[in-house]
């Protein structure tokens, strides 16, 4: 029985994808240069704890879940965790644990509701999900089309072979994402000098738009806070962007790039989000609100 | 200028707080008093209190200091509690004020003490929130110690005082409010529902409300429903409370918006007040961080103080597993919270909803650390470790010792097998636990230990205090 479990015979089924359900590990990294993003999980630490949660290696792809909704069908016993946005869990109906390790027997259908906090859950399952990788990576990267579909119902998912180490604890007894303003930390540069006041970023809130997915959120400014206003409209050469820039269009809303960011931009970048807060931006839903601040100080 | 009457919200705390038309000055601007200050005492609910409330404006003349004084040694000679009104918004302190700090500290523990906000509590008024057992602050409220100059100096961040301390700041991250009232009616609202959970002062006893006898009531159906089987899925903690209290409102919260883990507050169970700490298994599992610990410490503690009983509810993933060198000194504030369970002389009623391991069924209400009944609710489970932990160190073991790593399908039914023994029927008769109980019957045992333990007493040794682990 442990032979057939360790060469990879897990399957689990795509009964509903919710409104977006991708497969994501920890990307493409080193491939910029052929013009191939990272990509990759937008919540690395929850994805991470999902992994760890079932004995899995770091690596490891799992499922990245838009607001919830998803539901899939265990063909073999299975353990999973579910992380990320806090979503109600189900098992067969019955409420399961979040940030847990829960056991989905043969035949059972685990349920993830509508996130009440938080933009993406995570499902891992003991093992990994074993879809066949693309440069590398099992991590579909929506604006390149590249690496696994989106999950679609009737979707047939393997199952990688069991690891080594077996789950350690249970629950995992950490906080569910900031329902409130977020805070995040800001490097200004390398196109501050392209605005007026750079550090207009750092006045206030802004509020994330519903133009919020996987290659960036467009912010917009509440009403009576001061602008970002761009110093000239001198367009710049398309330049390398990264993970968590804010890049400016002439309307002065950023868009705060996530994974599938593209890999050059054409307007200016005032900041960029340091890299320890990409996990908390990921986090945020349209309608909530960032502040800003200096991760420097002068 | 030395300030002038209280200003419009402290007016309208006092209003709320007090039985319309009880209120009699002592020291009153209005009638030839100092100005700065206005003092007296009235009734709420019948029962004596005494009230300070501040001026907006600069610093108090030593007279008004004295004003304040005089209230609070007539509410030490009397046994009332005390309400003091913040509302200084100039900087400085008057000359006097450290006589102010002690006759706080004197205070403690005699007579319930509140502080409402509504202005500015700063510089060295900052501490005499922490020297009050209940903060409540209005929305616009602040309260910081430190200069803003200074810290923005120190800092490189331009922040004002309401930026160090804003109440919405002292809300949830500081914990420092119980409670953040929309305005000065709101706040004297609540103050008011919080001292009827009270008694007068440490000599007496919290007030008892008529209610038809628990004992006749037919056991509780619906709050069985409302409990998942598996023991990690999360539920609603404050419905389960409300269906144990006497009325169906969820209990008067303190400190709701800080260290949500742990539930703080009063409520009622057979007309008696109650202190309950309910640890929440919908945020982040029930788990317990150094804020929890220390919140529920200090919650237990003043419950203590004052004889109001202190219900447990455990159900939790455990205390956070931590670096010694975390924030907060997460183990010191474990060790609060388990010394102010051993050195209650409270009753004390423990439930096991859910799960208790480790060092938390210890640190929440345990039998051996002094808790006078401990029941268990059938689907609680309690252990050293949570049954996937257990296992994961029996393979260990076994893999040590050459043995085969088991599938996760066998992995699985030794969980189970694990979570099976971990049942509250072991646990009772290992001696955790004294009885299992039904949650829809759970009420009556409680309200038939109240009665039971409503005149225990405990002596305590000869000694001048002894060292919180602080």
């Amino acid at each position: 029985m442990s032979g057939a479990a360790a060469q990879g015979a897990g399957t689990l089924e795509v009964v509903a994808p919710g409104p977006l359900t991708t497969v994501q590990d920890l990307g493409r990294p080193g491939a910029f240069r052929w013009g191939v993003g990272a990509a990759g999980v937008a919540d690395r630490r929850s994805l991470g704890l999902a992994n760890r949660l079932v004995g899995n290696p770091a690596g490891h792809a799992a499922l990245e879940v838009l607001l919830g909704g998803l539901v899939v069908r265990a063909r073999t016993d299975l353990v999973l965790a579910v992380t990320g946005a806090a979503t109600p869990v189900s098992v067969d109906g019955a409420p399961a644990g979040w940030s847990s390790a829960l056991v989905l027997p043969a035949g059972s259908a685990l349920r993830l509701g509508t996130a009440t906090a938080g933009l993406r859950a995570y499902v891992a399952v003991r093992g990994g999900v074993a879809v066949p990788p693309v440069l590398g990576s099992r991590s579909r990267d929506t604006l390149a089309g590249l690496g696994p579909d989106p999950l679609a119902a009737g979707d047939v998912l393997p199952v990688g072979p069991e690891p080594e180490q077996l789950p350690r604890l249970r629950t995992a007894p950490v906080a569910a994402p900031a329902a409130g303003t977020v805070d995040l930390r800001v490097r200004l540069g390398p196109r501050a000098d392209r605005f007026t006041d750079p550090g207009a970023l750092f006045a206030g809130t802004w509020t994330v738009t519903a133009q919020c997915d996987r290659v960036g959120a467009r912010l917009a400014r509440p009403a009576g806070q001061p602008p970002l206003e761009r110093s000239t409209t001198a367009e710049l050469a398309p330049e390398g962007v990264v993970l968590g820039a804010l890049q400016v269009p002439p309307s002065g809303e950023p868009v705060l790039f996530g994974p599938d960011h593209p890999v050059t931009g054409g307007y200016p970048v005032v900041g960029v989000v340091r890299d320890a807060d990409a996990d908390l931006a990921a986090q945020v839903r349209p309608g909530q609100s960032l502040r800003f601040h200096p991760a420097v100080r002068a | 200028m030395n300030g002038g009457p209280p200003g419009g919200e402290a007016v309208a705390v006092l209003a709320a707080l007090f039985d319309p038309g009880s209120f009699a000055p002592l020291s009153d601007p209005a009638a030839g008093g100092p100005p700065g200050v206005l003092t007296g005492c009235g009734t709420v609910a019948g029962r004596g209190v005494c009230a300070i409330a501040q001026a907006p404006g600069a610093v108090p003349e030593p007279a008004a200091v004295d004003a304040e004084l005089r209230a609070r040694a007539l509410a030490a000679r009397t046994g009332r509690p005390v309400v003091t009104v913040h509302d200084a918004t100039g900087a400085g302190t008057a000359r006097g004020f450290g006589e102010l700090v002690r006759g706080a500290v004197a205070l403690s523990g005699v007579v319930p003490q509140v502080a409402v906000v509504t202005g500015a509590a700063d510089a060295e008024r900052a501490l005499l929130l922490p020297l009050a057992d209940v903060v409540v602050a209005t929305a616009g409220a602040r309260s910081a110690l430190a200069d803003p100059a200074a810290a923005a100096v120190v800092t490189g961040r331009e922040r004002d005082a309401a930026g160090l301390g804003g109440a919405q700041l002292h809300a949830s991250a500081t914990g420092r409010a119980a409670h953040v009232a929309a305005g000065g009616a709101e706040a004297g609202a609540f103050v008011r529902e919080l001292l009827g959970h009270l008694p007068s002062s440490n000599l007496a006893t919290p007030p008892r409300l008529p209610v038809e006898p628990v004992a006749g009531e037919e056991p509780d159906d619906e709050l069985e429903a409302l409990l998942p089987v598996d023991p990690a899925a999360p539920y609603d903690v404050r419905e389960v409370l409300a269906h144990l209290a006497d009325d169906e409102d969820a209990p008067l919260e303190l400190h709701a918006r800080h260290a949500g883990g742990v539930l703080t507050g009063f409520t009622r169970l057979d007309g008696r007040s109650l202190g309950v700490v309910a640890t929440d298994p919908a945020v982040a599992g029930g788990s317990l961080d150094a804020a929890a610990a220390a919140k529920a410490a200090r919650f237990v503690r003043f419950c203590d103080a004052f004889g109001v009983p202190v219900l447990t509810l455990v159900d939790t993933a455990g205390f956070v597993p931590a670096g010694e060198d975390d924030p907060g000194s997460p183990t010191a504030a474990a060790a609060q919270l388990v010394y102010a369970y051993a050195e209650a002389s409270v009753p004390l009623l423990t439930v096991v909803t859910g799960r208790a391991h480790g060092a938390a069924l210890l640190a929440l209400g345990s039998r051996h650390v002094g808790a006078d009944v401990v029941l268990a609710w059938p689907r609680a489970r309690l252990g050293a470790r949570d049954a996937v932990a257990e296992v994961a160190g029996e393979v260990a073991q076994e893999v040590a010792g050459g043995g085969a790593r088991p599938g996760t399908g066998e992995w699985a039914q030794r969980v189970a097998r694990r979570e099976a023994l971990a049942s509250p029927g072991a646990a009772v008769r290992a001696g955790d636990v004294d009885a299992v109980v039904e949650p829809g019957r759970t009420r009556a045992h409680l309200a038939r230990w109240l009665e039971a333990l409503e005149r225990k007493a405990v002596t305590p040794p000869a000694r001048r205090h002894g060292n919180l682990p602080l």
